[in-house]
């Protein structure tokens, strides 16, 4: 390319570029400070104060379950009413990390006061995800930036401005329901009844293939570590209760995250600083049948997401709550009359 | 390496830095190892396919050339037609061809089904070879003289912009370009970065965005109600914003690095009549068809009956008729090796025969409702029909097999489904917004406001849209649904 121009039209080519990228830079914080306002804005507006009040004015919980889609799908209110003849108030779900789990837990105590038992279902990748916009922003929660940062905002935020196109199709979603005069099942009302799902045979790789993807355990504090730190000395100055519970993962995921002992031992460490934390590993065999395909959704070799099914689920919240019966008992010593199943489950050999 | 991947802005920003301060002598070597390179870089297999057609089809038509024989010139031209052609057949129409062979008469059997081949087709082909044959044809014609230079031909085969997707650039327009001298220019280079930048939002935008919901409709078409008619006019939109987007962008890198390339797409959905829409919809392929398939058919055909009329129809008709039908026929094969392609073609060329028999009609309807004093509502319902017709045939395209095509228009009604309505209302709205802005786009010589703005609102504008085209982008590009064919 023959690059002899004039002295005039190299100034103005240079000036151009310079106003160019001045006004893009300019264009680019004013779009990410509307994006991430609306934002929070929206999802406060959709009633969710609202409808949680609404449904806790009519209702004594004394725990709380929290955690991600692992716990959505594997510990279940009705449980612990039909066992263990107490309310449990589930807030878990894809997306919700330890920083929305924080977040929640000081909204609960704000509107509802202090639980006596918090259980926060735990796994592979507590560590390893980020809270999503969608769910932090209930809290009026903003993507906080550094609007001095030398490039563009939007594009080091890409994720999170996703997640605001996403936001905005739900909002739709939920107010042409509304418009159209649809009920809208409230989310809060369908987790605190769900009883999960069966299995979908296509998303479970049961056979061992030879090889197949490892993946790395992220250590603790990871990308939210610090909230989850946050929480428990919270918790444990509120002197709450706190059951850490490692919920069954398929065979074959526990050998594609190959870190598994990392994370077990990091777990533990946590726990152990706190007197009010005891940690329950159920993802073993010796605890759970983990390569019975029935009793998961998804899994596999290869494949780090596993979920317990409806069936699988059922069984693990009678193991689980037959553990943990006795923290119930001591802050209600006179409620509950022996179960004559208590103890047997582990006696029993289930593979 | 595809053009909305970090890898390609790596790649261009370091074939433009060369391009910019290396000799003018130099720099069809840099673009041909450039092209090369970009070729490879997804598989380096696919550069011998690529090569030995090229290498060949150079040789014979400087050969042609120097030949005086007409026999000799004709068994010239049928070799490197076949060498051009043979890496197509054989990629990407092989089991297309054997299937209906084993169908016929049994060949290809293994326990009584047909023994797949499954060749991995390699990209582009279906536009490097169109571009192969119209040199050739055009040498053989005698009108184009023969490329000596083997690096500027190959260069003009390879040219990395268009290779994958093309435009498909006719030898005597692209490669005067490609020798001639470039000077440094500001202002095409921000043009062409303009263009670029409306052809990634087309793709990561609109095309992106309007793929999933596209998807999910055409997966389970039952049920669906209302989502049918949206889907395949969001399809429809989808398939111009991804083809018509990477096209743009082809063209935009070829203005930045100072060349001229043909336009591929102009504002189709805007045509008032089918024959105006396939004079607008990619026009490279269209206009080539029409050079080398349709005239030489229309004429033949022509030459073929003799007399003037036959059954008491116009001979031009005949010609037209047979001319547009093969084309069309081609036209859809060309796409892929799938009855729906074929079908969707055979439509087309429908749509265009009754649009050339029943032009004195619609005249005399138009008229007789008066409605050529409303020029303005006289050009609605013509692109409305127009768009409807297209958009028809587009489900056809879409769908995996004629059956399934015809599952899919079989359930289409009026009833509001339970689910996909928040989808459907947003993509509703980024479709609306975009043909506003193509209507602006469009008309910016005409509307006095967009000629008299002021630079810096212009520059303004720009940020902002740049500054939209990331918040509205999608993760996760989708692969461009041409590169399949």
């Amino acid at each position: 390319m023959n690059l002899s121009i004039s002295n005039s039209k190299k100034k103005r080519s240079i000036s151009t570029i310079l106003i160019f990228l001045a006004i893009l830079l300019l264009s680019d914080r004013l779009l990410f400070f509307l994006t991430t306002t609306t934002e929070s804005n929206i999802f406060t507006d959709l009633a969710f104060k609202d409808e949680f009040k609404e449904y806790m004015k009519n209702t004594q919980v004394n725990t709380v379950i929290l955690g991600t889609s692992r716990t959505y799908e594997g510990i279940h209110p009705p449980y612990f009413e039909e066992i263990l003849g107490e309310k449990a108030f589930k807030e878990a779900q894809s997306g919700k990390g330890p920083k929305y789990n924080y977040y929640f837990y000081k909204f609960y105590q704000n509107q509802v006061g202090i639980p006596d038992i918090v259980i926060y279902g735990v796994d592979y990748f507590t560590f390893n995800i980020e809270s999503r916009n969608r769910w932090l922003s209930r809290f009026n929660y903003r993507t906080e930036a550094d609007y001095f940062f030398p490039g563009m905002l939007l594009w080091e935020h890409k994720k999170k401005i996703n997640e605001f196109i996403d936001t905005v199709i739900e909002s739709l979603k939920t107010i042409l329901q509304r418009k159209n005069g649809m009920p809208v099942p409230p989310e809060l009302i369908k987790a605190q009844n769900y009883l999960g799902s069966n299995p979908k045979k296509k998303k479970i790789i049961s056979k061992r293939p030879d090889h197949f993807k490892r993946f790395r355990y992220r250590k603790s504090p990871g990308i939210e570590g610090n909230y989850f730190i946050k929480l428990l000395d919270l918790l444990h100055r509120d002197g709450v209760t706190v059951l850490l519970v490692m919920l069954p993962d398929y065979y074959g995921t526990n050998l594609t995250n190959i870190n598994k002992r990392i994370f077990i031992r990091d777990i533990r460490d946590l726990g152990g600083r706190y007197s009010n934390v005891q940690v329950y590993n159920y993802n073993t065999t010796k605890r759970f049948p983990l390569d019975r395909t029935e009793y998961f959704i998804n899994g596999g070799y290869g494949l780090t997401n596993s979920h317990l099914s409806r069936k699988g689920a059922k069984l693990f919240n009678r193991i689980l709550l037959n553990d943990i019966r006795h923290h119930y008992i001591k802050w209600k010593p006179n409620k509950f009359e022996p179960d004559p199943r208590d103890g047997q489950i582990h006696q029993k050999k289930i593979y | 390496m595809i053009f909305t991947s970090i890898e390609f802005l790596i790649f261009f920003t370091i074939v433009f830095g060369m391009n910019l301060f290396l000799p003018s002598r130099l720099r069809w070597i840099i673009l041909l190892v450039s092209s090369l390179f970009f070729y490879a870089y997804l598989k380096p297999e696919y550069l011998v396919l690529l090569l030995i057609p090229t290498i060949i089809i150079y040789f014979i038509a400087l050969k042609l050339d120097t030949q005086q024989s007409k026999f000799r010139r004709k068994v010239l031209f049928l070799a490197g037609l076949m060498a051009g052609l043979a890496g197509l057949l054989v990629f990407k129409y092989a089991d297309f061809i054997g299937k209906i062979l084993h169908d016929l008469t049994g060949f290809f059997s293994k326990k009584g089904e047909y023994r797949i081949i499954n060749f991995i087709l390699p990209v582009g082909i279906s536009f490097y070879t169109f571009k192969l044959i119209s040199y050739l044809t055009d040498v053989y014609r005698g009108l184009l003289k023969p490329e000596p230079h083997l690096g500027y031909f190959s260069l003009y085969v390879s040219f990395f912009p268009q290779i994958f997707m093309g435009p498909i650039d006719r030898a005597r327009d692209f490669i005067p370009e490609l020798k001639k001298k470039v000077n440094f220019d500001l202002d095409r280079i921000i043009s062409g970065t303009q263009l670029f930048s409306w052809g990634l939002f087309k793709k990561i935008v609109i095309a992106d965005r309007l793929s999933i919901y596209v998807n999910e409709v055409f997966a389970n078409p039952q049920h669906q109600g209302i989502n049918l008619i949206f889907a395949a006019y969001f399809y429809a939109f989808q398939i111009y914003c991804d083809f018509s987007g990477y096209t743009d962008m082809a063209i935009g890198i070829s203005r930045i690095l100072g060349f001229r390339s043909m336009k591929n797409f102009d504002f189709p959905y805007f045509s008032k009549s089918i024959t105006q829409f396939w004079s607008r919809w990619h026009i490279s392929l269209s206009t080539w068809l029409r050079d080398y398939l349709f005239l030489p058919i229309a004429y033949a055909t022509m030459r073929f009956i003799k007399s003037p009329r036959l059954l008491n129809i116009k001979i031009e008709t005949w010609g037209y008729t047979a001319g547009v039908f093969i084309t069309m026929f081609l036209g859809g094969l060309w796409h892929g090796a799938n009855w729906t392609f074929v079908a969707w073609g055979m439509l087309h060329g429908f749509y265009l025969i009754i649009s050339y028999a029943s032009k004195k009609t619609r005249k005399d309807i138009s008229r007789a409702l008066s409605l050529n004093r409303i020029p303005g509502l006289q050009k609605f319902i013509g692109i409305a029909i127009t768009f409807n017709l297209v958009s028809l045939a587009w489900i056809v395209f879409r769908s995996r097999s004629i059956d399934k095509a015809l599952i899919y228009i079989k359930n289409i009604n009026l009833s509001i489904p339970s689910s996909g309505i928040a989808y459907l209302v947003f993509n509703l709205i980024l479709v609306l917004w975009f043909v506003g802005l193509e209507w602006l786009y469009k008309n910016r010589q005409n509307l006095f406001w967009v000629r008299k703005m002021p630079r810096l609102s212009k520059i303004t504008l720009f940020a902002i849209f740049i500054c939209l085209t990331i918040i509205l982008s999608m993760d996760v590009s989708n692969e461009f649904i041409y590169f399949q064919f």
